[in-house]
């Protein structure tokens, strides 16, 4: 009995190793190990199988690093044998095996170092798994990627081209709507350009919209950073939108807490805009009772301030299920909604970006019938008092550009008749350059007070032309004015970059243009 | 600009000493000196760092144009000189780090005391007349390895923490992922490192120099070394026992006993 048990154990022992064996030697993936050089002491069937190479050929012969491709090898000794080194094992390394008949077989390998009792290393155990099927996927799912992103970054551009093309004859349209005012139309004109206007500024906004809901998804949004004093861009944010409301009989009631610092630095355009749009939907969603604009400094230290705004109304509200997703881009409360108020649906998701840039979170409460909250934090630094150019501004109002003389440069005949006729309007006189480089001869020849530069021009460029005048006599100090359809917010960096003291966008806004204009020639001295 | 910051600089060692600056290769972090640079602590100023972009950089400060060629590395090795105000410096850096201390001993001369190259290759593509070791076709074939392994970069470069009896001294760090790399900034350095060529800038070095050449090494092979050390006037190369291409990690008391044995 005893002897039986003995020799069914010896047996039995025996089933066991030789299963062992095969098990190593038949494994669904390859097992290869080397002593801490590199060299092959040892590679189960299974990799001979995928590799094509015998037994003969590896052991004793080579490195496990010959077995890769140029690249791979490169891979193996900057990365894969420094951290095994150091971790004593990698994971999930992606390599392709060279085989025998020289064809790639992709793996993923993955290695642990045995050490002898002294911790030095012994031996090296890599494990690699058939990555052929995985490495397909892992392809196929990049090229999908940059697929989708070529395809959104030309659907990105073709967006931003579309409303530029769109933009430029608008500004024709909305600069000669604002021309013929002055003509003395009769009562029956008068309204149909007041139908003109109100179309073509509906019209404006949207494409504005579009692009900066395009820009901001090409994540090219960035904060133009300067000093502005709170109190006065609070005002001139809620004057405009009090008017609208006030007809209707809604308050619009504007409070800045007393402790709220008045000097700080910022992005006052984009800041404009939160609110503008915070409000303007306050105001196109309140039939009756009142809106409530306020700014609280949430944390306060040093050298910077949590602004909190809020925006509240009793108004309409929003419905629970809509809740969500109202920051959503082309989303309205409601179909309902957006065919009585009408709107893109996208100003509620460019003013959530343009919170996020600020460091902050866009944040709303609301109850169908009660109205709506929405809430803020800005992140700004503060800043030292300065001296505003508000004062400066209002004079420019009063006194107009007589005795200026300023060079028009552009080669569009409607925006030519437009600003040559607002410049008379306040008593400057004006020439006309049809291009760049009759820009650069005149401003050479003549002098002058200013000159409004339009960037795309026949022949020479409004860029190129500006950096001749200001290598030219007296170019240095000249205003020139950047006047351009494709520049809007965030991007003064390039009015800096080409030279230009300053720019308007088109369509052009009287009052702007005037403002700037009287500006820069008075600085200019 | 915190080049300190920036370039996650770490001293030890005896401080106001004679400064060692290591620099490490692509790949890897400032921890391939791990096993060298504390043998150094006791006699010199240890400063050890990241490039921009590997381990613990900020990789926000990468600037295209800046990085595109290697003076742009070895300008942030003459910026952390001066920042730190290091002079008479011993340079030791790990492959492509060599040019980069190539190229900062060259733009000032007088900064640096001696260099010490493991592993340097000027040129890593094969041209007339001179072997390299790969073909730009080579040089794509690792792009398309660094994809592959930055697909499963968070499997394959995750930390590893394991049982480390034999040095205990590591277990701490073992929970950080060494050679973590912006795998985006790793493309374009591995791009820069592998097509560079800096044959023509080796002639002009005036620093006392060493060249380690590891036996069987793949990235820089025994010819390369000893281009190196023909074109580097009065340079000295030792021929180590080690294999592959980091004795600094496989051989760190080889390594060290060449680098003494230099400096004194």
């Amino acid at each position: 009995m005893a002897e039986f048990e003995e020799s069914y154990g010896l047996a039995h022992r025996a089933a066991f190793e030789e299963s062992a064996e095969e098990l190593y030697e038949e494994a669904p993936c390859g097992y290869l190990s080397t002593d801490p050089d590199g060299r092959i002491v040892r590679v189960n069937r299974t990799l001979l199988r995928w590799t094509g190479y015998t037994e003969e050929q590896l052991v004793g012969q080579r490195r496990f690093v010959d077995l890769l491709t140029a690249g791979g090898r490169i891979y193996h000794e900057t990365h894969y044998a420094p951290l095994l080194r150091m971790q004593g094992s990698v994971r999930e390394i992606a390599l392709d095996l060279r085989c025998a008949d020289g064809a790639n077989l992709p793996m993923l390998v993955n290695s642990t170092t045995k050490n002898d009792a002294a911790g030095r290393p012994l031996v090296v155990r890599t494990m690699l798994f058939d990555a052929r099927h995985r490495r397909e996927y892992e392809r196929e799912l990049l090229r999908a990627r940059e697929r989708a992103e070529g395809a959104d970054r030309a659907k990105a551009e073709f967006i931003s081209m579309v409303s530029h093309e769109i933009r430029t004859p608008l500004g024709a349209i909305m600069a000669v709507g604002h021309l013929l005012e002055t003509t003395e139309p009769s009562e029956r004109q008068q309204k149909y350009l007041r139908i003109l206007r109100s179309s073509a500024e509906n019209l404006h906004s949207l494409i504005n919209d579009i692009l900066d809901f395009s820009r901001s998804e090409a994540g090219k949004l960035e904060l133009d950073e300067r000093p502005f004093e709170l109190r006065p861009l609070l005002q001139e944010i809620v004057t405009p939108q009090r008017v609208r409301v006030e007809q209707r009989g809604v308050d619009l009631v504007l409070e800045v807490a007393e402790s709220c610092p008045e000097h700080l630095i910022g992005d006052r355009v984009k800041i404009g805009q939160i609110l503008t749009n915070l409000i303007g939907n306050a105001v196109k969603f309140t039939e009756a009772g009142s809106i409530r604009v306020e700014a609280v400094p949430w944390e306060t230290d040093e050298g910077s301030v949590t602004l909190g705004l809020t925006v509240s109304d009793t108004g309409i509200g929003i419905s629970p299920d809509r809740l969500p997703h109202i920051f959503d881009a082309f989303t309205q409360a409601s179909p309902e909604v957006s065919s009585k108020y009408g709107g893109t649906g996208l100003g509620l998701a460019i003013t959530k970006r343009l919170v996020e840039l600020h460091g902050g979170e866009l944040r709303v409460e609301s109850e169908v019938g009660r109205g709506s909250v929405f809430r803020c934090g800005l992140r700004l630094r503060r800043a030292a008092p300065t001296p505003t150019a508000e004062a400066a501004a209002a004079a420019a109002e009063e006194a107009p550009l007589r005795g200026l003389r300023v060079l028009v440069a552009d080669d569009n005949e409607v925006n030519v008749v437009v600003m040559v006729d607002l410049l008379r309007g306040w008593g400057a006189t004006t020439d006309i350059a049809r291009d760049g480089s009759e820009a650069v001869d005149r401003c050479r020849s003549e002098r002058y007070d200013a000159v409004l530069m339009d960037l795309r021009m026949p022949k020479m460029d409004g860029y190129r032309a500006t950096r001749e005048i200001r290598g030219g006599p007296g170019g240095a100090e000249l205003p020139i004015i950047a006047v351009s359809a494709s520049m809007r917010m965030g991007e003064s960096v390039e009015v800096q970059e080409g030279g230009f003291t300053d720019f308007v966008g088109k369509p052009i806004r009287p009052d702007l243009l005037l403002q700037k204009l009287g500006r820069w020639v008075r600085e200019a001295g | 600009m915190d080049v300190r910051r920036r370039n996650n600089i770490n001293i030890s060692g005896k401080i106001g000493a004679q400064p060692m600056l290591f620099a490490h290769g692509f790949g890897c972090d400032q921890n391939m000196w791990r096993f060298v640079a504390p043998a150094f602590e006791a006699d010199y100023e240890v400063v050890l760092f990241d490039h921009v972009g590997a381990g613990q950089s900020d990789p926000s400060a990468w600037r295209p144009g800046k990085y595109d060629s290697l003076r742009g590395y070895a300008d942030d090795v003459l910026e952390i000189c001066r920042e730190l105000g290091l002079e008479r410096v011993i340079f030791v850096g790990h492959s492509v780090s060599s040019v980069m201390g190539v190229l900062a001993a060259v733009a000032e001369p007088e900064r640096f005391d001696a260099l010490v190259l493991v592993g340097p290759s000027p040129r890593y593509v094969d041209d007339e007349g001179y072997v390299g070791g790969f073909s730009n076709e080579d040089i794509e074939g690792l792009l398309e390895s660094l994809e592959s392994n930055y697909l499963g970069w968070s499997s394959a470069m995750a930390p590893v923490i394991m049982g480390n009896a034999d040095r205990p001294e590591l277990g701490e760090e073992l929970t950080n992922s060494f050679c973590r790399t912006n795998p985006e900034i790793a493309r374009h350095f591995a791009r820069v490192t592998f097509l560079s060529d800096n044959r023509q800038d080796l002639p002009q070095v005036r620093t006392r120099t060493l060249v380690l050449q590891c036996s069987d090494d793949v990235i820089a092979p025994q010819a390369v070394g000893e281009f190196v050390h023909r074109q580097i006037p009065g340079s000295a190369l030792v021929h180590l026992k080690a294999t592959g291409h980091c004795p600094n990690l496989s051989a760190p008391e080889e390594t060290i006993a060449a680098i003494r044995a230099f400096l004194v």
